[in-house]
């Protein structure tokens, strides 16, 4: 069967504009296939997502698309759903890869927090459909035409909701940052994890945490790494006391390298690292950071 | 005040990460899913942080019930069971035919489920599932009831007039929202630790048997969900491998691995 013509659209909103730009090489490729044309929707952020879907369907009515492409972030996961009830599309998200076929697509998504992978067929043709697609797992990505760009104006306020009050909260500084230093479920007390910030400090990086210790309350839930934290992309991301569970896993499978430190040898973590020590994080991070110290 | 909190059961994610760990995790080639022999199936752990998000909104509120619904194939039993241990009033099974794969499917299921039970001021649902992490039915759903929607929802108070007061944790800032009701919430909380069952609650949950329904007494458009079911379907599962090559450095003493791991880290250029 041969593959039709698709007309794509890709939605950038807010803060995921630079993740949904990356999506337009694939955009471009998925169009090469069998023709069509490629368009992106570049809106701003809105607490009422609900409106900010609203007028983002508007604008995808007078231009509509086959495929609705969003960067896979927690925000544009929400859009996702809500402009898929609007277009009465279909939807799926943490799409790791997207190909066309005979009659429709081939996806792929992360499933069971990242230890194993759903592949997919959607049948194209009866209803549009929307894809949250993790733009890192693109591959193939690269410098490509230049995407038309439709600006849509956010909805400031609308009958759905209203602001009472914003309080920003001291960043994690976790985004782009070179060096990662995370404590995890190993460490004993808030004096270990605070060892974690020094060594963090030391090596000119940011401290994350596993959720073991933003429950304890040693961390800021906004320094949690993970499938509902956030992801990182360091050169180095040194897990201390870290299990390793594939929840955590999401959030640091960038990292170029990754150190471990777990007293448990079978912990999932060392699967994952680039190299690492067997030993109790707690006795051992207080002659790391001196030798640490030391080296500079 | 009614609210709603929609309750889903799942393969129990210690137990998965304790099977990967492992690398005793096995696929179930025809159902194209884990093998869930050696698996057990819980609550969805952000389904039980929104029970107890809807249990301090109803001692916060006058004449309130919480109710916990699911739509399901299988019994639910052990699920509403639990979600009454953890506080709900009563409990609604929506008994379906067969498992449900389209979100936009059980999205419209669980609507019609809550019109069903009289509407909701308040609708709750987890963040997301641990299963397939879709974390789309919260909104599919709002929007089907035409509801205010917020995520990353920690807390919900009640407000003035006919107002809820979403306390919202976004990415880099705390935000209290005023929404109408109906509202729905897709609930978060990473501080979040499993409550205590109260002994009251633990009676009534072997006391009180849910409400059960079938998708005909509820209106379900099947026309609309086999549109939605036959759009989609899996054709292949397979886990991930991770690497497993990894370099253990080892010393005599705490002094000898420190200084090893710090020779790799000179390697790796942060120092």
């Amino acid at each position: 069967m041969a593959k039709s013509p698709l007309s794509i659209a890709v939605v950038a909103a807010g803060g995921d504009r630079d993740d949904a730009m990356a999506l337009a090489s694939l955009a471009r490729r998925l169009a090469c296939e069998g023709g069509g044309t490629v368009h992106a929707l570049a809106t701003g952020d809105s607490d009422d997502v609900r409106g900010l879907a609203a007028v983002l369907a508007g604008a995808l009515a007078a231009t509509p698309a086959d495929v609705v492409l969003l960067p896979d972030t927690p925000d544009s996961r929400i859009l996702a759903a809500l402009l898929a009830e609007s277009l009465d599309a279909g939807i799926l998200t943490r799409c790791t890869s997207v190909a066309r076929s005979a009659g429709g697509f081939e996806v792929a998504c992360a499933t069971y927090g990242g230890v194993a992978r759903a592949h997919y067929r959607l049948r194209a043709g009866d209803h549009p459909w929307v894809l949250a697609v993790d733009a890192q797992a693109i591959t193939g990505s690269g410098e490509t035409d230049p995407v038309p760009v439709i600006d849509v104006a956010a909805p400031a306020a609308t009958s759905h909701v209203q602001v009472l009050s914003r309080q920003a909260r001291q960043p994690s500084g976790l985004a782009g940052a070179r060096v990662v230093v995370t404590g995890g479920g190993g460490l004993r007390s808030e004096e270990d994890y605070r060892r974690v910030e020094q060594l963090a400090e030391l090596l000119g990086g940011v401290a994350g945490a596993s959720k073991p210790a933003v429950v304890r309350g040693w961390a800021r839930a906004e320094q949690k790494v993970g499938l509902t934290g956030a992801r990182v992309s360091p050169d180095v991301y040194i897990a201390l006391g870290v299990s390793g569970a594939s929840q955590h896993m999401a959030g640091c499978a960038r990292a170029r390298v990754v150190v471990a430190v777990n007293i448990d040898r079978r912990a999932p973590i060392f699967a994952h690292a680039t190299y690492g020590a067997v030993a109790d994080v707690n006795t051992l991070l207080p002659v790391l950071i001196d030798a640490v110290r030391n080296a500079r | 005040m009614r609210i709603v909190v929609c309750v889903k059961e799942v393969a129990d994610p210690d137990r998965v990460n304790e099977l990967a760990q492992g690398r005793f995790l096995r696929v179930d080639a025809e159902a194209l899913d884990l093998d869930h022999e050696h698996i057990g199936a819980v609550m969805n752990g952000y389904d039980e942080q929104a029970i107890t998000v809807a249990t301090s909104l109803r001692a916060a509120s006058e004449e309130c019930e919480v109710v916990a619904l699911a739509c399901t194939s299988r019994p639910p039993e052990q699920l509403l069971r639990r979600a009454m241990e953890l506080g709900a009033d009563r409990s609604c099974w929506v008994r379906l035919a067969a498992p449900l794969h389209s979100p936009r499917s059980v999205a419209h299921v669980l609507a019609l489920g809550v019109q069903f039970l009289g509407g909701a001021d308040v609708v709750l649902c987890g963040h997301q599932a641990s299963d397939d992490d879709q974390g789309v039915v919260g909104p599919l759903l709002a929007a089907q009831l035409d509801a205010a929607f917020a995520g990353d929802v920690h807390r919900v108070e009640p407000g003035r007039e006919s107002t809820l007061l979403l306390h919202r944790r976004a990415a880099e800032e705390d935000v209290v929202l005023e929404a109408q009701r109906p509202a729905l919430a897709a609930i978060k909380d990473d501080a979040w630790q499993p409550p205590i069952p109260k002994a009251m609650h633990i009676l009534a949950a072997r006391r009180v048997a849910p409400l059960e329904v079938t998708p005909e007494q509820i209106g379900v458009d099947f026309q609309r969900v086999a549109g939605w079911e036959s759009g989609v379907e899996r054709v292949g599962f397979e886990l991930v491998e991770s690497g497993g090559d990894c370099d253990i450095v080892e010393g005599d003493s705490l002094d000898d691995v420190a200084a090893a791991l710090v020779a790799r880290l000179r390697g790796s250029g942060v120092l």
